[in-house]
């Protein structure tokens, strides 16, 4: 792609990415009457050329108003044609045609196409879809929590996603189909008195209430029209996505000081700090609140935290977010929480008061008001940033039949957050409560095992989530509770857990309130790697937030499955614990023991070339490869052609915006990249931002990176900065350019290709452009291709055999067990093949590594 | 059995967390039928279980007395969520659908627990879709009769139909490659005008839907009539049970890993240690998992002092739980040595046998259902020539020993080793 055409390319996704903030922000639920075509008791609404509302209601009574899934119905009218015969009506799109016989329900029982189909291309074939009709191929979402996880237990209760390798999926918004957690969707009413949404019966509770997404293999724009029609994923404030201290204990107020004390004293970068639920008089002896409270609690143990809002003052003077766990579902007490009773009490009027205790019910408006006002506006005042909603109780109302307290939760915190505190941006942590969640990040996933197959279940399960746009997951790094004492602190597993959660929405070790569980890292032996592991989080964090912007402004989740990019590709769904970090990332976490030795983990490249950051190699896609990774290297590669910001090392706090920052580029193939900037907490930053945009030309061997001048519709805190400019896989240049000038103090390190290129700072309206001359047209190193050479274990001969394409200058075999004991090494030099005997070799598995050269391979074979 | 204790306890923890939870939502997992027009009348414990035939979607046969009540219910062990009808006096008719209302209440009044009714004593078809909330009511539906021979014929069959060969008179089975197409049974090698279509239940429904549901055939002489849809290319396993007349279909899966238990095995029926009791996939081959070691009749008795039970035979299982699907042989007893036909679950639960102590290797083909055994001989799994420089060959050679994770031992104690001497691997109890 030529520069020019790049960057008008840029500037028309800038437009349309505002384009769509802006709209987004005028939801409508009412459609265009142009779109709506009615046929007696059913109601057609062609929303986009891949998706058409289905209602029907017996009773013509049709729903206009929003409901807890859809917030949207006011689209552009896309191109549609109707025609009708005297049995059937038919609605033709450019993607779909719906056929439906005119005066019955569209739903049979059992699911048919007799009264309704929607056909479509897919694959070659036409594909037809009835009302009701199973899909087994569907991609899944996501489910309420991970409480309980073992291993990949909850994958069974993955609720349906949004795309399906079936080419088709629907949101079945009717009232009557429940969600897993019994719960319904209702309708949404303006409540003036509160300021926002609260719920309503839908006006017929037994009509037919479906959206067909018929978007083929186009995953990104299912999920894209989702949040059109659903909402869009806020933007969380930026300190969520620095790093979280939490662990289940009876903390003090010295506890917590300590614990702050000794991150800064081990350079421990970290934003946010959780307070359990020992904050609160919980009943137990342990935190000294023997006979006060229980599960549920507001208020202060003061014989723990004597002064709650001095220590939140110094939690927000050393630099962090605080955050309280609460358990509502038990109302509020008298004896744990008087003062806050008493106050309730007399605004209800004695309502919900069954003597001692003022009943949960946010059910009602009434008592919402008085509970905010009274219990969460003063904990707010105290410093209080946000909350943690830690709801384990019953999963639907008592009261009202069908609402989920999940989801209500949910809605209402939210969203008085959004309107009492408007200066800040809302966010609350808490679980999954179905199909409408993505408005209300972020999530908690709950209490799951300490052991490596329940690590192995979450990069599948965190990428998985975007397929319902609940894409910010947090998960407890390390494991919750544990089933095998052997890895209560198991050093490997708990390094590898926070390297995972590095490259996943939310960086927050946890743990359960068990004194043989320990998370402070720098307890660890292993502490170097897991800090390291922390502050390249920190490193990341331009890119990350440019990326959770990209998902407001897209719905693409920031971990995101490969099938999204790679659709036609088996591989992408066959490995399901690979996924890309935002746009440029492909990561494959670590998520089994390696033992004594080196872990090894089969990747998966697509198609295309992508830098190794922990190995310093270039692999050339598409290719499988088994790749060897030392405790403190973690696989995730940079697209070639990408370019990426990412903070200089001085950076341990996410919310200073500095005045240097680092761009990484992978030389050798085109590419664009951007930074995106805010005030980090405002609400308003649909419309108050700043975007700077990056291109990566490469011509007659050439690299040229371009900064382009900032686009800001607001003013920002940096408006010089100085920048770094990394370009990796590329052969030392003859000479570097900066704005068409040769610069000294460039540098070029050989190990890892790299070329380094400081531009001192610069006004961000200005353009930079960095050019690194090559002397020969072919300046880039050489790509390993996984698929040129081969090696294979014949297990009747119980032979090794390599085979490379030409021959190469010297080769060496090494042969492991699985504790990486090695068993056999073996030299060659200027071979085409290598072909060795192991049958002396005991029966077992085995890692047998050839390095060739530039070329490695890893093969595990079993004799 | 440490492990497996604290994995029962989380489950049976977050199970029962889970029914606290779900203690008043409607449930898609389960429905009964309770009334005095039912077999079983109002004993809600004893109640007839519906058949899942989708998510949420529930099936009976039976008769219903006339005039007589009855209703649904989400669970059979509390009468707390009702499934009733929305009018009272509800009498239902054949061919026809009607809405339904959930009711989750201990004390449900009267004006809400309506039941429903039928004018005629005889045996229906109720299908209940609680998605929609709603229950369709026909004639009994009775089971097609299935013809001695299946072929799978249809756009994604490159070729002729494909025969699936009948197992042991138990299941007609086959893994046949598909394209993206249609597939369809039929009974004839070839269309012809006589030939008659076997097709799913729900129409063009991917080949691959049904599991953990009732999925039976339709028979239909209508060519035109949709069969099943394959979008994702690939081998697909058919299973067509004989005596319950039900199918799956599944897409040919590979194993990373597969459990050899038995009371012939060095750890018997400890599945969940995986020192030498795990199948790998043959690198050449990922249909083909491979396990090779030591069997031996009544190995030593657990330390307890109990024997093993069935000493000699084995079975295996393709994940960590007697819960998971199972390769085991059509026939009691089958013999270890030699190639064997494995059925995937289903039927009763038997295993291989061995008649002699010795060193086996073990090839399951998940593709084609064989498992192949070969002995090995008593004296440990005999070595090639080697040309490896670093292994001394010759059985003067000073033993070398390896634990069991492979580990290198240079002082070995009591226990089980393998014992590398020249060119000659064994495994030794020391």
């Amino acid at each position: 792609m030529k520069p020019c055409t790049l960057l008008f390319a840029r500037g028309i996704a800038a437009m349309l990415c505002l384009a769509a903030s802006l709209t987004a922000w005028a939801d409508s639920p009412v459609a265009n009457p142009e779109a709506v075509v009615t046929a007696g008791n059913a109601r057609f609404t062609v929303l986009t050329p891949e998706m058409i509302r289905i209602e029907y209601s017996t009773s013509a009574t049709f729903e206009d108003r929003a409901t807890f899934v859809i917030q949207n119905r006011d689209l552009e009218v896309p191109q549609f044609s109707t025609t009708e015969d005297a049995d059937f009506l038919y609605i033709t799109t450019s993607a779909l045609s719906l056929k439906y016989r005119k005066g019955t329900d569209p739903r049979t029982v059992p699911a048919s196409p007799a009264n309704l189909s929607i056909t479509m291309a897919h694959r070659g074939l036409n594909v037809v879809w009835y009302p009701g009709k199973p899909d087994p191929l569907n991609l899944k979402g996501t489910c309420r929590t991970l409480d309980g996880c073992n291993a990949d237990s909850k994958r069974g209760e993955l609720e349906n996603g949004l795309v399906s390798r079936s080419g088709w999926a629907v949101i079945d918004d009717s009232w009557t189909a429940s969600r897993p957690d019994g719960s319904r969707s209702f309708a949404l009413e303006h409540n003036s008195d509160l300021g926002y949404d609260w719920w309503a019966p839908r006006h017929d509770a037994h009509a037919m209430d479906t959206y067909f997404m018929g978007y083929g293999s186009d995953y990104k724009r299912a999920i894209f029209d989702f949040t059109r029609v659903a909402g869009k994923i806020p933007l969380p404030p930026d300190y969520v996505f620095g790093y979280w201290y939490s662990k289940y204990a009876s903390y003090s107020a010295d506890d917590y000081r300590q614990i702050m004390a000794e991150l800064k004293q081990n350079d421990v970068p970290s934003n946010v700090m959780i307070l359990d639920m020992d904050w609160h008089w919980n009943g137990s002896a342990e935190s000294l609140s023997e006979g006060i409270g229980g599960w549920t609690g507001w208020s202060w143990n003061t014989n723990l935290i004597p002064d709650p809002s001095g220590l939140l003052s110094d939690i927000h003077s050393r630099g962090f977010r605080a955050a309280l766990n609460l358990h509502p579902a038990d109302g509020v007490n008298r004896y744990e929480s008087a003062d806050y009773y008493n106050a309730m009490n007399s605004d209800l009027n004695g309502k919900y008061n069954d003597g001692d205790n003022i009943a949960w019910r946010l059910d009602y408006p009434d008592f919402t008001k008085s509970f905010f006002n009274r219990i969460i506006r003063d904990h707010e005042s105290e410093g209080v940033d946000f909350w943690w909603l830690d709801w384990q109780q019953y999963l639907v109302s008592y009261c009202t039949p069908g609402l989920g307290e999940t989801f209500w939760c949910n809605h209402v915190f939210f969203n008085d957050m959004k309107v009492n505190r408007p200066s800040r941006r809302p966010v609350i942590f808490h679980r999954w409560g179905g199909l409408g969640s993505h408005r209300y990040q972020i999530g908690f996933s709950g209490d799951a095992s300490i052991n490596f197959p329940t690590l192995n279940f979450q990069p599948y399960f965190t990428a998985t989530a975007s397929n319902v746009g609940y894409t910010y997951w947090g998960h407890d790094l390390g494991g919750h509770m544990f089933t095998d004492e052997a890895t209560v602190n198991d050093k490997e597993l708990v390094l590898r857990w926070i390297q995972f959660g590095v490259f996943s929405p939310i960086l927050r070790t946890h743990a359960t309130k068990d004194d043989r569980i320990e998370r402070r890292i720098w307890k660890f032996p292993n502490f170097t790697a897991m800090r390291d592991a922390v502050k390249l989080r920190y490193a990341l964090f331009p890119y990350i937030y440019t990326m959770a912007r990209h998902t407001f402004d897209t719905g693409l989740g920031l971990c995101r499955p490969l099938y999204y990019e790679y659709p036609d590709c088996e591989e992408a769904y066959q490995f399901e614990n690979e996924y890309f970090f935002g746009n440029d990332i492909l990561v494959a976490p670590i998520t089994e023991p390696a033992g004594t030795g080196k872990a090894v983990k089969k990747i998966w490249f697509p198609e295309g070339s992508w830098w190794s950051v922990a190995t310093n190699e270039l692999i050339e896609g598409p290719c499988t490869i088994d790749m060897e990774f030392a405790d403190n290297e973690i696989p995730y590669f940079f697209k070639q052609g990408s370019v990426i910001p990412f903070n200089p090392a001085s950076v341990s706090d996410v919310t200073v915006h500095p005045d240097a920052l680092i761009l990484n580029v992978v030389a050798g193939a085109a590419g664009t990249g951007s930074l995106y900037e805010d005030a980090g907490d405002n609400s308003d930053y649909a419309t108050a931002f700043g975007t700077t945009a990056f291109t990566h030309t490469v011509a007659g061997g050439n690299d040229v990176i371009t900064i382009e001048p900032r686009h800001s519709t607001t003013s920002l805190d940096v408006n010089s900065r100085a920048w770094t400019i990394k370009v990796f896989a590329g052969s030392r240049p003859s000479a570097v350019e900066v704005n068409g000038s040769a610069i000294e103090g460039w540098t070029y390190d050989e190990l890892s290709s790299c070329t380094t290129v400081p531009v001192s700072t610069t006004n961000c309206n200005s353009a930079i452009t960095v050019t690194l001359v090559q002397s020969s047209p072919t300046g880039h190193v050489g790509a390993i291709d996984g698929c040129r050479h081969s090696v294979i274990y014949d297990s009747v001969t119980a032979t090794l055999n390599a085979r490379f394409s030409e021959p190469v200058g010297s080769a060496i075999l090494s042969v492991r067990n699985l504790a990486g004991m090695e068993m056999l090494t073996r030299s060659y030099t200027g071979v085409t093949e290598i072909a060795e005997d192991l049958s002396n070799l005991a029966p077992a598995v085995y890692v047998c590594t050839v390095k060739a050269d530039s070329f490695t391979n890893i093969t595990k074979i079993c004799k | 059995m440490k492990n497996l204790i604290i994995t029962a306890i989380v489950a049976a923890a977050s199970a029962l967390q889970a029914m606290a939870g779900m203690s008043n939502s409607i449930e898609y997992t389960q429905l009964y039928i309770v009334g005095s027009a039912t077999p079983k009348g109002w004993d809600l414990a004893n109640a007839d279980a519906m058949s899942p035939i989708a998510y949420g979607v529930f099936e009976w046969t039976g008769e219903l007395k006339a005039n007589e009540e009855f209703k649904f219910m989400n669970c059979n062990y509390a009468w707390n969520k009702h499934i009733v009808a929305t009018e009272p006096g509800l009498y239902l008719e054949c061919g026809n659908v009607y809405p339904l209302n959930f009711e989750a209440s201990w004390s449900l009044s009267d004006d809400r627990d309506l039941k429903m009714r039928v004018r005629t004593t005889t045996t229906y078809t109720l299908v209940v879709d609680l998605n929609s909330m709603q229950v369709s009511v026909n004639p009994a539906a009775t089971l097609a009769e299935w013809p001695a021979s299946f072929y799978v014929a249809g756009s994604a069959v490159a070729g002729d139909p494909v025969e699936l060969r009948d197992y042991y008179g138990v299941e007609l089975r086959g893994c046949i490659d598909l394209q993206c197409g249609d597939v369809k049974l039929i009974d004839t090698p070839t269309l012809t005008a006589s030939t008659t279509y076997y097709l799913p239940r729900f129409a063009d429904v991917d080949i691959t839907f049904g599991e953990g549901y009732v999925n039976r055939l339709c028979a239909t002489a209508d060519a035109s009539t949709m069969g099943w849809s394959v979008l994702v290319p690939g081998a697909y396993q058919f299973y067509l049970d004989k005596a319950s007349r039900t199918y799956t279909i599944t897409r040919l899966k590979h194993y990373p890993v597969l459990y050899l238990v038995g009371g012939c095995c060095e750890r018997r029926w400890n599945y969940w240690d995986e020192s030498n009791c795990r199948f790998f996939p043959d690198p050449l081959n990922p249909d083909v998992m491979v396990w090779e070691g030591e069997l031996r009749i009544g190995w030593e008795s657990y330390p307890d002092g109990s024997p093993a039970e069935e000493p000699n035979r084995f079975k295996i299982l393709t994940a960590q739980s007697w819960f998971s699907p199972t390769f085991h042989p059509y026939v009691a007893d089958a013999p270890a040595i030699g190639a064997t036909d494995a059925r995937i679950s289903g039927g009763d639960d038997l295993k291989w046998s061995i008649d002699r102590d010795g060193f086996y290797r073990l090839e399951l083909n998940t593709r084609t259902g064989v498992l192949t055994g070969t002995y090995l001989g008593n004296e440990g799994v005999p070595a090639r020539p080697t040309g490896i420089d670093e292994v001394t060959s010759g059985q003067t050679a000073a033993p070398v020993y390896f634990d069991l994770q492979g580990r290198r031992i240079d002082n070995p104690s009591r226990g089980i080793y393998i014992k590398l001497q020249g060119n000659r691997a064994t495994k030794v109890a020391l």
